[in-house]
Formats: C-alpha cells, structure tokens, sequence
C-alpha cells in the first residue's frame, strides 16, 4: 500500500509546525497536527506505510509504529486529502485510536504524537442582519 | 453629504437596466477599504439620513462608476399589499422590502457591511471585537450572539481602546485597524437594544493599526469558571477561518493573513461567566503577556516539534492567558497548562 497526498484545488498554510489545509472543492479548511502533517507530507506515492514508519524514527527520534501511520492516513482519507488510499490490509492489526492513546499515554507522548486532522465547513458570508442592529 | 454623483455599475445585463428606468433623482458614491460603492435613490431627502448607516472612514468619490450599487425605492406606488414598501436592491438583488425605512436601512447597512468585507482588496474582515490595551491588540472572534459585545463593552469600562465591535480588519501583515461601529448591547430578553458612540460608553476609539497579540475564543456560559485552554496557532487560525467574511470566496488570501496573526499572537478558548468578571483580567494577562516577550519558534525537531495544543514562549518564562496561568518547561521551550 503506497498512499499518495491529494494535491488537486487544495490551498496549504504552513503553520508553525501544523498545516492548514483548505479544500477548495468541498468549501472545508483543516488542520493537521504536526505528526498528520508529516505523514501527509510524506505521501509521495514512493514510500510504503513501514517506509514512512521508519523515517518518523530516524528524523524525529519518536516511537513511532506502523499503527500511528496508519491512523494518520485514515483521518487523512476521512477528511478527503488522499488520492489513493485503499485502506488497512486485513493482514496489518487494527490499532483504534483508543488503542493507540493508551500507548502513547504509557510513553507521556499522547498530546505529541497522535494525529489530529480537525475540520470545519468554511462559512459563507452572513448576509441576514445581525440582529443586534 | 454629496448628491451629485449619479452612481453606474460597470457592467449591465436586462434586468440592471430595467431598474434604471426608474425615476432616480439623488445618489452618491463613496469609497470603502478600496470598494468603490454607489448608493442611488427615487427620493432627495433619503440620502441625509443613509449617512447614519455608511460603515466607518468613508470617503467621498467624484467617480461614478462603482463596484457596488445600492437602490432605494421609496414608497413604491402601486397596489394590494406592496404598496407603500420600500425597497432595497444591490445590483439587481432585492435584500429588503419594507413599510418601515429605518428597517430598510439597516438591512443596507448589513449588506454594505457584508459586501465590502467580501470585495476589499487588501483588508480582510474576520466577525469579531477588537479591542487596544497598551499597544497589542486583543481579538475576540465571534459572530452575534457569542456574547462579543457584552464583553467589548467591559473592556472599555476597564480602560482598553475600541476598535471594533463587528469586525477585525487585518491588513496583509496582521495587523488589526480600527473598524468603529456602535456598539448594539442587547435589552435582558436578547432582543436588539440601542446603538451606543464609544464615547457614550465613557471610552475612546483607536485610530492607529495594533499587532494582535491575542486571540480568544470565548462562548458566554452563565456561571462558568474562567479556565481557557491555550490554543496552538494551527487551531487559532482554524478559529479565526470560521469567522471570516470571505474564507469561500478568496481562501488563499484569507489563510495568508490568518497565519501572520496565529504565528505571531497567543491564542486561548474557553467559556466564560460575566464579561465584567472577565475583562480585568484578560487586559492584565494582556499587558504579562507583553513583558514575556514575543512568542518563539519551537526550538528544534525535538518533543516540543510534535506538542499538540500547546503555545510557545521563551524556556522559563511564565505566562499568563486570561486568568490562566501556564508554566514554561524550561529549555524545551514548551508551555503547559
């Protein structure tokens, strides 16, 4: 499995170490916390999930297994910013955020490492009075 | 105000020209945060009173072609239940039909608001208060009825500087310029009240561009415990997105500007009680906040690269948002709760 990061009407916002992300097809913005961005940023259709793994461990030190790529890539694919994502293999353990929380949590790493992509429908412009006036 | 200006659009279709066969015998035309905005009407006396509902630092423009064309009909003649109603057009967009003019006007002031937030060229508009306090800028996101005026109002009372009661306006570096509407504090039942002059208020307006130096979002909870949490910027800028004017239509644009703030400010959200409880302490973390320094970049691709909600500030300094209080983690450079 090789994801690859969709890059079509897409407007990205490099924030501090998170990026924003704004799909301009579904009117939706999101954030991807800086573990979901890296992941994001490393889908370039040449490395596999066990690549992407290894790589976490060697640039960032972090503990990093199979299964935070994993659910980076799927609230990636939730969110719509993967072009081709097929989803976990049967073969590879379905590790649940839960899961993955309680690892981390062991590690005092859970604010730091667990991927976040957060995201809301951009607002259209208000038009009716605001009541106040 | 000018009368002599008889405003055109530069574009025309069938149904524009239908509507200016009307008898039009004032109108005007200003320019607003770079728009170019025409207001005509089927009546001389109407114009002195839209003056009262042109937004803030208009200026006088000799040109007649506009970006933007507002229509009054007065008292349209007619029959059955129209007749008497005025009307409000911008372009060929019917936005009110009233017997009441005052409500009419309002709706165009709304509209104006609106449309001239979507259409500045170099100033975006995000719903939310503003106000100065020694320098620095507190920016209060929130579209009516989140409570944002109660708490503008409350900041006055307690010294700040107005800016804005609707809206911040940001220039392409972040910074916020003053955007002085009058504040409309709400009757007990949360029905619109009367409109107040800062002045009234006992306060005064800003005249000069602040750097934002923080974002809070807050929600008016009656009783809550002041306990914000720290916002990182990639959150603040999602926050401040959300109530953005033109995020749909020129999101590149907005996203741009968004981000110098979010980098460049502290940004917390939570719930709040009375604004009045409120206030005093948000202008004092204000006012820490600026002695602390600037916020600093994480300093490496270490732990802090991966913290998840969290802001930064110098290793072992102390800071204070909003009556919370947060620790530095000495050379790491994080800030925890």
């Amino acid at each position: 499995m090789i994801p690859v990061a969709r890059k079509e009407k897409l407007f990205v916002e490099e924030v501090v170490k998170e990026l924003v992300v704004y799909d301009q097809e579904r009117h939706r913005a999101h954030r991807l916390s800086p573990t979901a961005a890296w992941v994001w940023r490393h889908c370039d259709g040449q490395r596999t999930v066990e690549d992407m793994a290894a790589l976490m461990r060697q640039e960032t030190k972090a503990p990093a297994g199979d299964g935070l790529i994993w659910l980076a890539l799927e609230r990636l694919d939730q969110a719509h910013l993967l072009e081709s994502f097929e989803g976990r293999p049967d073969s590879v353990a379905d590790v649940s955020r839960r899961e993955l929380i309680g690892k981390l949590k062991v590690a005092g790493l859970v604010g730091i490492l667990l991927p976040v992509v957060e995201s809301l429908v951009s607002p259209t412009p208000a038009r009716a009075p605001s009541g106040k006036k | 105000m000018t009368t002599s200006v008889m405003p055109t659009l530069e574009w025309s279709s069938p149904r524009m020209e239908k509507l200016g066969r009307l008898a039009w015998v004032a109108g005007t035309a200003f320019l607003s945060h770079g728009v170019r905005v025409g207001i005509r009407a089927n009546d001389h006396g109407v114009l002195e009173q839209v003056r009262d509902y042109m937004p803030p630092f208009w200026t006088p423009s000799s040109s007649s072609v506009v970006d933007l064309l507002y229509s009054l009909v007065l008292g349209s003649p007619g029959r059955g239940a129209g007749k008497g109603a005025n009307l409000l057009y911008s372009g060929v967009e019917r936005r009110a039909c009233s017997q009441s003019l005052r409500y009419v006007l309002e709706c165009m002031e709304n509209s104006l608001e609106i449309d001239i937030a979507l259409r500045a060229p170099d100033r975006l508009f995000v719903h939310a208060g503003v106000v100065g306090w020694h320098g620095k800028a507190i920016l209060i996101p929130g579209r009516s009825l989140a409570g944002k005026t109660e708490l503008v109002a409350a900041l006055l009372r307690a010294g700040a500087t107005y800016y804005s009661d609707e809206f911040a306006v940001l220039d392409a570096s972040g910074c916020v310029h003053p955007y002085p509407v009058r504040l409309g504090l709400r009757a007990r039942n949360g029905r619109p009240g009367k409109r107040f002059a800062v002045e009234e208020l006992g306060g005064h307006s800003g005249t000069q561009p602040l750097e934002v130096a923080l974002v809070a979002v807050l929600k008016y909870r009656p009783g809550a415990r002041w306990r914000p949490r720290a916002l990182s910027p990639g959150k603040a800028t999602l926050a401040l997105l959300a109530n953005t004017v033109c995020a749909r239509t020129r999101p590149r644009f907005a996203l741009d500007i968004l981000r110098r703030v979010a980098e460049r400010a502290v940004a917390c959200r939570g719930a709040r009680g009375e604004a009045e409880d409120v206030a005093a302490p948000l202008l004092e973390q204000l006012e820490s906040l600026a002695t602390v320094g600037d916020r600093v970049r994480a300093p490496g691709p270490s732990r802090e690269t991966y913290l998840e909600g969290t802001v930064m500030a110098p290793a072992g300094s102390r800071l204070h948002v909003g009556g919370g209080e947060y620790d530095s983690c000495g050379a790491q450079g994080e800030i925890v709760r």
